[in-house]
């Protein structure tokens, strides 16, 4: 399932005419792109126009139909279950609600990844006490996720994504449903993580204030097309309507 | 991690159903007892009351209202928690983890719920007798020990292992339908209420129909 395809040394993730549809409604189509290693990718487009499907899609929660996604040159869409839990274990992934677990205080949610790995419960609590540092929160370890703030719910769902160590960290609109300056909060906490753990991210969003943070580049999905791909600067110069309105807004 | 999820799914499942079990229960056996009582009555046969009362509640009674019981709150309450699970994105968020959400959430409460139906019942089944010494105690005086003795004699080997071995495939109907509604669940809140809704209906029809496989398997050989 190793392929060593890759165009450069530095890709991690290659996505290679990617085609998926739910039914006779064609979601994505021809969809190519590479992101090498430490880089934060911003995919920018409409509700609806995809982006959370290629995510999920890369991550092989969802099969597609034809086309190939690589990760760590292992093609996801060929693996195993065991393969793809293998390259989960280097991925992250902060869902759009959150996806806390309800059923759990704050910190069983943080140790809840570690538990398929041989790891003393001590040193778990340690790992989980750090995360919740670095994302900001502390004191709120008892807590159940329904008493936290949206803004704190995607702190613990950053941390929960963190306490693994992830190599990779894929958010589905980290920003969506917050006020502003919680906004401007999460998107420096991502790029001082990418700083830190030296991540590469994938990041899905509608928000251009979060895009503008935190891409090195980006890529403009429409209507399950790549219709541009460039820096946040160059995007932003480009004579093109369905773009300039990102930036109108 | 899975064997400390079915422990804790059969406490769910098993302690948290007692008080329902238990009331419904012993409610049962009093009023059974409290409304056999004059045909049994009119026939001169009332000392047979315990007797009659214990081979209903062990053969059929104890186990379908057991049943029954457990497709409400057991059935209901796993499909909506795993139907909320799947629409709020937990279930791929433990996918993406490296954790198989379907050992962890599936096969764990299905296990529970095969595990604890046959105990539930034999405590049904004993709280319904409690019940029902109390409802001959009502219009009579007779010792618990004379009570026992009387309904214990009429109870073969024959009445309780095939009584107990359909609750076995009670509690897997459970688990299974419920957990098939709610880990299939879709279309946002509504799919929760359907999944919750359809958990309590088909798992509750199939404890009929069980039972009444069970019965005909049963009398070929008894």
């Amino acid at each position: 399932m190793d392929e060593s395809t890759s165009s450069s040394n530095n890709t991690v993730i290659d996505v290679k005419h990617l085609c998926k549809s739910f039914g006779d409604k064609q979601i994505l189509q021809d969809i190519s792109f590479q992101i090498t290693k430490g880089e934060n990718l911003v995919i920018l487009g409409k509700s609806g126009s995809g982006k959370s499907v290629l995510i999920k899609c890369i991550i092989g929660l969802l099969p597609i139909d034809s086309g190939k996604i690589l990760i760590n040159n292992t093609v996801m869409n060929e693996a195993n279950l065991s393969q793809l839990n293998e390259v989960r274990k280097a991925v992250g992934f902060l869902f759009q609600s959150g996806a806390l677990y309800d059923s759990l205080s704050v910190m069983e949610n943080l140790v809840f990844p570690l538990r398929r790995k041989a790891i003393l419960k001590r040193d778990q609590l340690l790992a989980a006490e750090e995360v919740l540092k670095s994302v900001g929160l502390i004191d709120i370890a008892d807590k159940m996720p329904s008493e936290l703030s949206g803004g704190m719910r995607k702190r613990l769902g950053l941390a929960r994504t963190l306490i693994t160590k992830p190599q990779f960290i894929f958010y589905d609109e980290p920003t969506t449903g917050l006020d502003p300056i919680t906004s401007n909060e999460i998107s420096e906490l991502m790029n001082s993580i990418q700083q830190q753990f030296k991540t590469t991210s994938i990041i899905i969003t509608h928000d251009m204030a979060c895009a503008h943070t935190t891409a090195n580049r980006m890529l403009v999905l429409d209507e399950g097309k790549v219709l541009v791909e460039g820096s946040f600067d160059e995007l932003s110069q480009l004579d093109n309507e369905t773009v300039k309105a990102f930036f109108k807004i | 991690m899975i064997y400390t999820n079915w422990v804790r799914q059969c406490y769910f499942i098993g302690y948290n159903s007692l008080p329902l079990v238990g009331i419904t229960g012993f409610i049962m056996g009093l009023v059974l007892t409290i409304q056999s009582r004059p045909t049994l009555a009119s026939f001169g046969a009332e000392s047979w009351l315990p007797a009659m009362v214990s081979v209903s509640i062990v053969r059929e009674i104890g186990p379908v209202i057991t049943g029954i019981i457990c497709a409400g709150k057991v059935g209901s309450s796993i499909g909506a928690e795993l139907a909320s699970m799947r629409v709020t994105e937990q279930i791929d968020a433990m996918e993406v983890s490296g954790i198989n959400p379907f050992n962890y959430l599936v096969v764990t409460r299905v296990l529970a719920a095969t595990v604890m139906l046959p105990l539930l019942t034999i405590y049904s089944d004993c709280i319904s007798l409690l019940g029902s010494f109390f409802g001959v105690n009502i219009s009579g005086d007779v010792s618990f020990q004379l009570y026992l003795s009387q309904a214990m004699a009429e109870l073969q080997f024959s009445d309780i292992v095939p009584s107990l071995t359909k609750t076995v495939f009670f509690g897997l109907a459970i688990g299974l339908i419920s957990c098939y509604q709610g880990y299939t669940a879709a279309k946002g809140t509504v799919g929760v209420g359907k999944s919750a809704n359809s958990s309590v209906v088909i798992a509750s029809l199939l404890i009929f129909i069980i039972d009444m496989l069970a019965v005909q398997v049963t009398s070929l050989f008894i």
